[in-house]
């Protein structure tokens, strides 16, 4: 007669993989970092007159501190361009404005361009805009879509009478050039 | 008188040894019984020297001893297990034990290969291992006990899980391997949808890593970029935003309605500086998330941030210019305090 062994079957049970989905953090903000970082560029693909070259390189944001600021401080502030420290300044109305080297105008606030532009233009200072038709009204560089990516086009004229130059390589991938 | 005084004693011998099962198996099954699985290996392996070789228990116990032991290898011994069980059977031509050598197969192949498969996955983060043993438990379960079994249900439950782990490992990757953890994410939602092109989870996962990639070539871009390089980055996002919009409305179609999803589409429309469709999804996510914020406004009114988030409500997407204004006060003397 055989002999049993009584080994019991113990029923094992599957572990659980509890697959779920990929967290969705805080939308970050993609528009605001491409602004930051376009207006870095600009900053070293001008040329700024002989004056604006010692001391702080001042960029401002003109209107609320909007996530462009936010972003530039987050960047930019404390670092340089070339020998310039680079500070970031928000200005709330245009009689607070002193002297800056970029001045970046919100959509909101861009009806401040022309009297910006007259206002600027013998403190050597880029005005940066984000509104349709804003070259002609004064901007030096203005934001504009083309498809789906964030451009860019450039006033020369704009650029001469504020006593800058502007490298041809920002003109070059510019979409629109008024000269 | 002598002889049958001998042949008595060796009779009584022989009686005892049967009576107390004092076999190599029997031995191994004692050792079995203590979970001393290293004695029991080496009874047990004494065993199949002998004549009990022939008995389908000795097998089965050999299986259920192998399935125990860790040293020196874990894949191994659960080989042998695995053999021995295959061997039982075989031994076994009454096929008495068929049943219950088919159930210990079956908890061998969960216990030994699937589970430890899950757990190389969610706890010791071992991808690679875990869908060697993954891969292995699908090969002896179909060439041992059922070849038509289908592990639809299961590929895609263990394919999900792995791609959100590569995800998960990509938060606290250096920035150059990243991209290769993405990747194995990627193939792995891909696997998944070569078997359901309507999970959700595959499709929903898949858009927000292609949205995710995106993002990042704009949001951990070198702040000293060259304008150059800023419009490269921005037609690599747009590409990986293009990507994940088909994934992220095939995820809405399967289950409509879903509030990670509208995130999604937002922060893809919103990549892709189209205002139209952002604000759709940015109006269904703020009328969802606006009680919650209102209730963050209540209990910290002083939190800014918060604030900022009900102006941006109140002024783009669910306009109330009065309530906007309001905040925007209460912003002010915050900032100024």
């Amino acid at each position: 007669m055989k002999r049993v062994f009584y080994i019991f079957i113990v029923l094992i049970a599957f572990i659980g993989l509890n697959s779920s989905t990929v967290k969705t953090t805080q939308m970050p903000d993609t528009r605001a970092v491409v602004k930051a970082l376009y207006i870095y560029t600009f900053a070293t693909l001008v040329e700024w007159p002989e004056q604006k070259r010692s001391g702080d390189f001042v960029i401002g944001v003109f209107g609320e501190k909007t996530s462009v600021y936010e972003e530039l401080i987050k960047k930019y502030s404390g670092k340089a361009i070339g020998s310039q420290k680079i500070v970031i300044q928000n200005y709330r109305n245009k009689e607070a404005i002193q002297n800056c080297h970029i001045l970046y105008i919100t959509e909101v606030n861009s009806h401040y361009v022309p009297a910006l532009a007259t206002q600027m233009a013998p403190k050597n200072t880029l005005l940066v805009s984000e509104k349709v038709g804003s070259l002609t009204k004064g901007a030096i560089v203005n934001f504009v879509l083309e498809g789906n990516q964030q451009k860019y086009e450039i006033n020369k004229t704009n650029a001469k009478t504020h006593k800058l130059v502007i490298a041809d390589k920002l003109t070059d991938l510019a979409v629109n050039v008024i000269k | 008188m002598k002889t049958m005084r001998y042949i008595s004693l060796i009779l009584i011998a022989c009686c005892a040894s049967l009576s107390f099962g004092q076999t190599w198996t029997w031995q191994a099954n004692e050792f079995y019984k203590a979970q001393n699985f290293e004695q029991a290996k080496n009874a047990i392996d004494s065993a199949i020297g002998t004549s009990e070789r022939y008995d389908s228990q000795t097998w089965q116990l050999r299986g259920l001893i192998y399935r125990n032991l860790d040293k020196p290898n874990h894949l191994f011994n659960s080989e042998i297990a695995i053999e021995s069980f295959v061997r039982a059977k075989k031994v076994d031509s009454t096929n008495v034990y068929t049943t219950k050598i088919n159930e210990y197969i079956k908890n061998t192949l969960i216990k030994n290969y699937y589970n430890i498969s899950v757990k190389l996955l969610l706890e010791e983060k071992d991808f690679e291992k875990s869908e060697e043993y993954y891969s292995i438990y699908k090969k002896h379960y179909l060439a041992l006990l059922d070849p038509m079994y289908s592990f639809k249900t299961s590929d895609v439950d263990y394919y999900n899980t792995v791609a959100v782990q590569y995800i998960t490992k990509v938060d606290f990757a250096e920035p150059s391997k990243k991209g290769a953890l993405r990747e194995k994410a990627i193939l792995n939602c891909s696997k998944v949808l070569a078997i359901d092109s309507l999970d959700y989870k595959a499709n929903f996962n898949m858009g927000i890593i292609y949205y995710n990639l995106g993002a990042d070539y704009i949001m951990i871009a070198d702040p000293e970029i060259t304008v150059e390089e800023l419009m490269m980055n921005q037609k690599r996002a747009e590409d990986s935003f293009l990507k994940a919009l088909p994934l992220l409305n095939n995820a809405d179609r399967i289950q409509p309605g879903t509030m990670e999803v509208y995130e999604g589409l937002m922060g893809c429309y919103y990549g892709l500086n189209n205002d139209e469709l952002y604000l759709k999804y940015q109006i269904l996510v703020d009328k969802h998330y606006l009680p919650t914020y209102l209730e963050t406004l209540k209990n910290q009114p002083k939190n800014i941030e918060n604030i900022k988030t009900l102006i941006r409500i109140y002024t783009y997407t669910l306009v109330n210019e009065e309530e906007a204004n309001r905040l925007r006060t209460v912003m002010n003397e915050l900032q100024n305090e």
